[in-house]
């Protein structure tokens, strides 16, 4: 780790230790990119996706209006955007309403985007916030939906998908953007981060190519889908514990995900690698770190 | 897209800061003489969060010419 960088352990709902994350030497300009977040499937209330994704939120833009931080970028989600019917493309909006999106996890998104508009307006905070769609891309040592997919399919535990698309962006064209969006975001202003949309079958193909695996042909219809969700809400209510193919879950397949990012490649130079090749490099990465096999003419040859 | 990990749980920051030149720093008018910039990453046990630090001190490294 260089001398100029240091890692600093708190806890967004701790104003104590965000105190401390906020002390810097004199004349120094803060720059602020507030990644954290608790991300869930859970349709339901949790205090503790509110605490991080709301209190916490709140407590990131008053420290950074007390220290007159020079930029806040705020990573939100399109899950706080409302949805379009059929295939509208889904563009930016200027409020955020928790009851016009579902699931809880993109509620607690629209609310904590709409404390960073609020501070824009009433406190003069210049901000900008970001809206990434699914995020996919090596590394993603916490195993993410795609990843948790990936792994599922390599492992042969997939034998069905529900119809329904994929919207996913890779990490590192995300990174590039939310860097640049604390030169070049304009102060208030949101920016759509996705990338094509990808179906069902199209993504069980690109997995049987990328992995040389017999190619999953069975497409369950949407509705299917939707009742094997609720019928997991309903579990997970009554185990207690965490399900994959909750009724947010699934939303999150069948609803329209065509986002527009027309703005954030104006004015965020943002661009996007092909799918293919993120899914490429997440299989390379999952077998380095031995969580799937691939077969020996699976792999490319250098 | 979504994850339920419980990794996001935990929530490590990282400050980093970067001494760049102020002539590489296209906002630097906003700055008001302020010679240095801290960035200041929440979430980086994530991946997004992460992927960001790593573009920071990447960025740092081609401005500064120092670490």
């Amino acid at each position: 780790m260089p001398k100029e960088a240091d890692i600093f352990v708190g806890d967004v709902t701790d104003t104590e230790s965000l105190e401390r994350f906020f002390s810097v030497p004199a004349n120094t300009g803060i720059v602020c990119i507030h990644c954290a977040a608790i991300v869930t499937v859970n349709p339901d209330y949790s205090p503790k996706v509110y605490a991080v994704n709301v209190q916490g939120t709140q407590n990131i833009v008053d420290m950074c209006t007390a220290h007159h931080a020079v930029k806040l970028v705020h990573v939100s989600s399109t899950s706080a955007i409302p949805e379009l019917p059929g295939t509208s493309p889904i563009t930016e909006v200027s409020r955020y309403n928790p009851d016009l999106v579902t699931g809880y996890y993109g509620k607690s998104k629209a609310l904590g985007s709409q404390i960073v508009m609020d501070a824009v307006h009433n406190k003069n905070l210049n901000a900008s916030i970001v809206f990434p769609t699914g995020i996919c891309g090596p590394d993603d040592y916490a195993f993410g939906p795609v990843a948790s997919f990936l792994i599922e399919y390599c492992a042969g535990k997939l034998t069905a998908g529900v119809a329904g698309s994929f919207n996913a962006v890779d990490v590192r064209d995300l990174a590039d953007a939310i860097v640049t969006c604390t030169e070049t975001g304009r102060k208030g202003e949101g920016y759509i981060l996705g990338n094509e949309c990808v179906s069902m079958k199209q993504m069980f193909h690109i997995l049987a190519v990328q992995t040389h695996t017999k190619e999953v042909t069975t497409i369950l219809p949407s509705g299917i889908g939707k009742i094997i969700g609720k019928a997991s809400d309903i579990a997970g209510r009554i185990t207690k514990k965490p399900q994959r193919m909750t009724s947010f879950a699934v939303y999150n397949l069948v609803r329209n995900n065509n986002f527009d990012c027309t703005k954030a490649r104006k004015e965020l130079n943002f661009k996007t690698r092909p799918f293919e090749e993120s899914i490429s490099d997440t299989v390379a990465w999952l077998e380095r770190e031995g969580k799937i096999a691939v077969s020996d003419k699976g792999k490319k040859h250098e | 897209m979504l994850s339920l990990s419980r990794v996001y749980v935990r929530f490590i920051f990282v400050q980093y800061s970067l001494y760049i030149d102020r002539f590489t720093i296209n906002n630097f008018t906003e700055v008001n003489n302020m010679e240095n910039k801290v960035y200041l990453v929440t979430g980086i046990a994530g991946n997004l969060g992460s992927s960001v630090a790593s573009r920071l001190l990447a960025d740092g490294k081609k401005s500064a010419g120092s670490f």
